[in-house]
């Protein structure tokens, strides 16, 4: 019985240990894509000043530098807009850790330039540089509080359980 | 219709102009009706036009990248794939006056460049022993693709050309590459002034032949006349409809004393009316 016990105690400890990792993961990858995004609007930015380089362009060059949740994400977006559609909703499974609003975002931002001449959209790329590191810095900040925090307090938990049921 | 200009057309554009054959141009104006020409005639479309319909027309002619062209938009024109020219109207933006942009951009050109596999007879002889040659022609009735024939023509023939093609509308280049064949012994200047141009082409390019679209005005005509004086023949286009009288413009009576064939066209597109060649040389 004990050793019953034991087992199902430490079925539940991975259990409920792999949610908390779950959440870590969430919490990096919404920090990862963060950091990203102020990376690509960062390199737009240059390109646009320095070589006024079309958008699609520039996205593509990004894109073979780096392979990461947010490069794929942003290939999504791209292929979409080249054929007119704002988002369908087609991101690799991956890109489900990150949050929808953050996508939302970065769609906006893509489909926001192109309209105007350099000197405008550079300044706006300023200004959403500014933003999105902003926005990069509290994620950074809750991937390190909470999500490191979750992940830690989720096994205790699992211990804990596992304790109680042996 | 052409695919490139398809591609540039909202449904409802495109379903309003499918039924015309031979689009060469449509004016897309806020507002108002849209106006399609096809080779000389002009047709009014019951479909207004919305900005909606404009803004869509500039970001497929861009690539949703508007400042990747504001060099030429400040001269009033987008070129796109396919030969198409987009000639646009709106506010300027000026900076410490002088013109950084255009924008609220409410009125499109789209003219479509054409390109034709036969000369008429009479053009031949120029081909065959060139000399400096003028085409002269009122506005739409292909001046410009007859240039680019002729051009593609003596390039085949082994001349080294050399195109400057300020506006972009002989070669429709498009990141470094024509979108029309221009022959293949052309090199092609895009979008620079062409008064700054003749000099520097002559020294560096050491081409036979320079060839101009449009040409306006004494300053560029002196041009002409140092360029022919240096060894190097031109073909050149302008708007006109009788010789005599564009030869009595005191701005191009100079011309005169180089210039060996002239190509009057007119009465309907592409159709030559006059030629005088002194195709001995």
């Amino acid at each position: 019985m004990q050793l019953f016990g034991l087992i199902f105690g430490g079925i539940i400890c991975i259990a409920v240990s792999f949610v908390g990792l779950v959440i870590k993961q969430k919490y990096k990858a919404n920090s990862d894509f963060m950091s990203a995004y102020v990376d690509f609007i960062g390199y737009a930015k240059t390109e646009i000043s320095n070589n006024k380089t079309p958008i699609f362009n520039i996205i593509d060059s990004y894109i073979s530098k780096e392979s990461n949740i947010f490069t794929k994400v942003l290939s999504v977006i791209s292929g979409n807009l080249k054929k007119d559609i704002m988002d369908n909703n087609s991101y690799p499974k991956e890109c489900a850790l990150v949050d929808k609003k953050r996508i939302k975002s970065l769609i906006a931002d893509i489909e926001s330039i192109g309209k105007y001449d350099s000197v405008t959209e550079v300044n706006k790329l300023k200004s959403i540089e500014e933003r999105t590191q902003k926005e990069a810095l509290k994620t950074a900040e809750k991937y390190k509080k909470d999500g490191v925090m979750a992940f830690k307090l989720s096994v205790l938990i699992g211990i804990a359980i596992m304790i109680i049921l042996c | 219709m052409n695919s490139s200009l398809r591609r540039l057309l909202r449904d409802d554009i495109y379903w309003a102009v499918e039924k015309f054959s031979n689009i060469s141009e449509l004016r897309l104006r806020r507002g108002k009706n849209i106006v399609v020409y096809t080779f000389g005639a002009r047709n009014v479309v019951q479909y207004v036009c919305e900005q909606e319909d404009i803004d869509y027309v500039l970001k497929i002619a861009t690539s949703r990248s508007l400042y990747a062209v504001e060099e030429s938009i400040k001269h009033g024109y987008i070129s796109c794939e396919g030969g198409i020219r987009i000639g646009l109207a709106g506010e300027a933006v000026l900076d410490s006056g002088k013109l950084r942009s255009v924008k609220n951009i409410n009125s499109l050109v789209i003219r479509v460049a054409k390109s034709i596999q036969s000369l008429p007879q009479e053009v031949l002889p120029i081909i065959e022993n060139f000399d400096n040659t003028l085409i002269l022609s009122p506005p739409y009735l292909g001046k410009t693709t007859m240039l680019r024939e002729i051009t593609r023509r003596l390039s085949n023939n082994g001349n080294d050309i050399l195109v400057i093609d300020e506006r972009n509308e002989l070669s429709a280049t498009i990141n470094g590459e024509s979108n029309l064949d221009m022959g293949a012994n052309t090199d092609i200047m895009v979008g620079v002034p062409k008064i700054d141009c003749y000099e520097g082409a002559v020294r560096t390019m050491s081409p036979d032949i320079i060839v101009t679209d449009e040409i306006f005005g004494e300053r560029e005509v002196d041009a002409i006349l140092d360029t022919v004086r240096s060894g190097v023949k031109v073909m050149a286009t302008a708007h006109g409809e009788n010789i005599d009288n564009f030869l009595t413009n005191k701005s191009y009576a100079p011309l005169k004393n180089v210039i060996a064939n002239y190509l009057l066209l007119g009465d309907s597109v592409g159709k030559v009316k006059e030629v005088r060649c002194n195709c001995s040389g």
